[in-house]
């Protein structure tokens, strides 16, 4: 990442890079449903971001939930960008608004759906917010992975905390991150993909997706990454699966 | 295939388990009618079944604590493979510590080494055949309004007379659960064949977290 130094303060000379998938799981191939998670991605102006979006099988549109869910993630990110002293903690509520009108006039909690959000601004920093189940990392230079993300104690597969299910805004993750001028990748992940991943081989997977995946054209990322999801290992895997990718270029 | 072989290094190569818990009164009246034997033979057949069931959704975990004079794990949670390997008989003896079991199994269930959060919902049996003789009414609440017991799904059942059905009931904490009442050594084995059929169905279901309720007293109408 190469960076520039303008009013004393370094920038980004480039946008970050981003790309990401949501295939079908075979519990919704079987039943014949439409795939529940979402991502977007999008870079505007002075910051790029990506969301991810599980919608909850178990209401009637749940689809409908994610969809939004995202496309509010990505309004409050760029909403921040003109803002970015403002806590990530601002962006969730906004974020949360946002949603509630999106699904209108459906009731929030026939359209129940997880939401996690990363967007890094050319200033140098970086904003994580998550609400529900999915997991969120960050690793810079050759430092260990983070996991920005945690998850309830008492959680079991499948049961989660979401936009329209009943929540404060207290269960929201969020935190704010500088950003070096070490080379950087942030990565969100439905609960379909972050289930099956080993806790310590993190860092195997997020090397796999710097080299296998983003290591591609531009023009093939997306395709590369949905085609492995589809090729995913775990035995007796169910879920929709959904990764989005960010990095410096 | 070759993502598909890199992926290999970072995912886990098992279903998602699907733990069973066992609360096994062998208290010394256990011996009475039988009792501890039909629970045994009960107990290996519902091992064996398990052992055969393909792990197509979910890999079915067993464990078994069992309390008559003191409480011990008679069976760390293993594969239904390997628990059939494992099973020992239980010995009836002494009395019914029910509340230090309900700790027991509070502390294994809460251990997340044990039961990782990546598993489904776990199912909860408890057998007994008398009164408890120890302080259980808390260990109970507390086991309930934990995070984790709060979301299993449990199944009772009381063995002859002498049953304390009202305390397995607030052990089921539903009114809609029904406690299954043997009166004879034989209803034990069907109240397993109950149990059995419980989980299998939900590791061959596209939801195995969709808890389905079967009343157990229909359960002669189930075909197998």
């Amino acid at each position: 990442m190469k960076s520039v130094i303008k009013n004393g303060r370094a920038k980004l000379a480039s946008a970050p890079i981003y790309f990401g998938a949501a295939v079908r799981g075979p519990m919704h191939k079987n039943s014949g449903k439409p795939c529940e998670d979402f991502w977007r991605g999008r870079s505007v102006g002075d910051t790029t971001a990506i969301s991810i979006s599980d919608g909850m099988g178990s209401k009637p549109f749940a689809a409908i939930g994610a969809r939004s869910a995202c496309t509010s993630a990505i309004r409050a990110a760029r909403l921040w960008a003109k803002a970015t002293d403002v806590g990530p903690d601002w962006v969730c509520r906004w974020l949360e608004a946002q949603w509630r009108f999106s699904v209108a006039p459906k009731q929030p909690q026939e359209c129940a759906a997880t939401c996690h959000l990363i967007a890094a601004h050319k200033n140098n920093c970086l904003i994580y917010a998550g609400l529900g189940d999915g997991m969120a990392l960050f690793q810079q230079g050759k430092k260990n992975v983070q996991c920005l993300s945690t998850r309830p104690f008492g959680n079991f597969a499948n049961e989660t905390l979401g936009l329209g299910v009943d929540h404060r805004m207290t269960d929201w993750y969020h935190v704010r991150l500088p950003l070096s001028k070490e080379p950087w990748i942030a990565v969100l992940v439905t609960d379909g993909i972050a289930d099956d991943l080993r806790p310590e081989k993190l860092d195997a997977f997020i090397k796999w997706l710097r080299s296998d995946i983003a290591g591609k054209p531009k023009a093939e990322q997306s395709t590369t990454l949905r085609r492995a999801l589809r090729e995913w290992p775990t035995p007796g895997h169910l879920d929709d699966k959904t990764v989005a990718v960010i990095l410096s270029h | 295939m070759k993502n598909e072989i890199a992926m290999k290094e970072f995912t886990v190569d098992q279903a998602r388990p699907l733990p069973v818990f066992l609360l096994l009164d062998a208290s010394g009246s256990m011996i009475e009618n039988g009792k501890i034997d039909a629970l045994n033979r009960a107990v290996e057949e519902m091992l064996a079944t398990f052992a055969d069931e393909p792990d197509v959704r979910a890999m079915i975990q067993i464990g078994a604590i069992a309390f008559g004079g003191d409480v011990r794990v008679h069976l760390s949670l293993l594969t239904a493979e390997e628990a059939k390997k494992k099973w020992q008989p239980l010995v009836a003896q002494g009395n019914t510590p029910l509340g230090a079991t309900l700790t027991q199994l509070r502390i294994l269930l809460e251990d997340k080494k044990l039961v990782p959060s990546r598993s489904y919902r776990p199912t909860l049996v408890l057998v007994s055949d008398g009164q408890p003789n120890d302080e259980w009414q808390e260990p109970l609440k507390q086991l309930l309004e934990s995070a984790r017991a709060s979301k299993t799904a449990r199944m009772a059942m009381s063995i002859g007379a002498d049953a304390d059905v009202q305390m397995l009931q607030s052990f089921l904490n539903s009114p809609e659960s029904k406690v299954f009442q043997a009166h004879q050594a034989r209803d034990i084995h069907k109240f397993f064949k109950w149990v059995t059929m419980s989980v299998t169905v939900r590791t061959r279901s596209a939801t195995p977290d969709k808890i389905a309720p079967i009343d157990p007293l229909e359960i002669d109408e189930i075909r197998y």
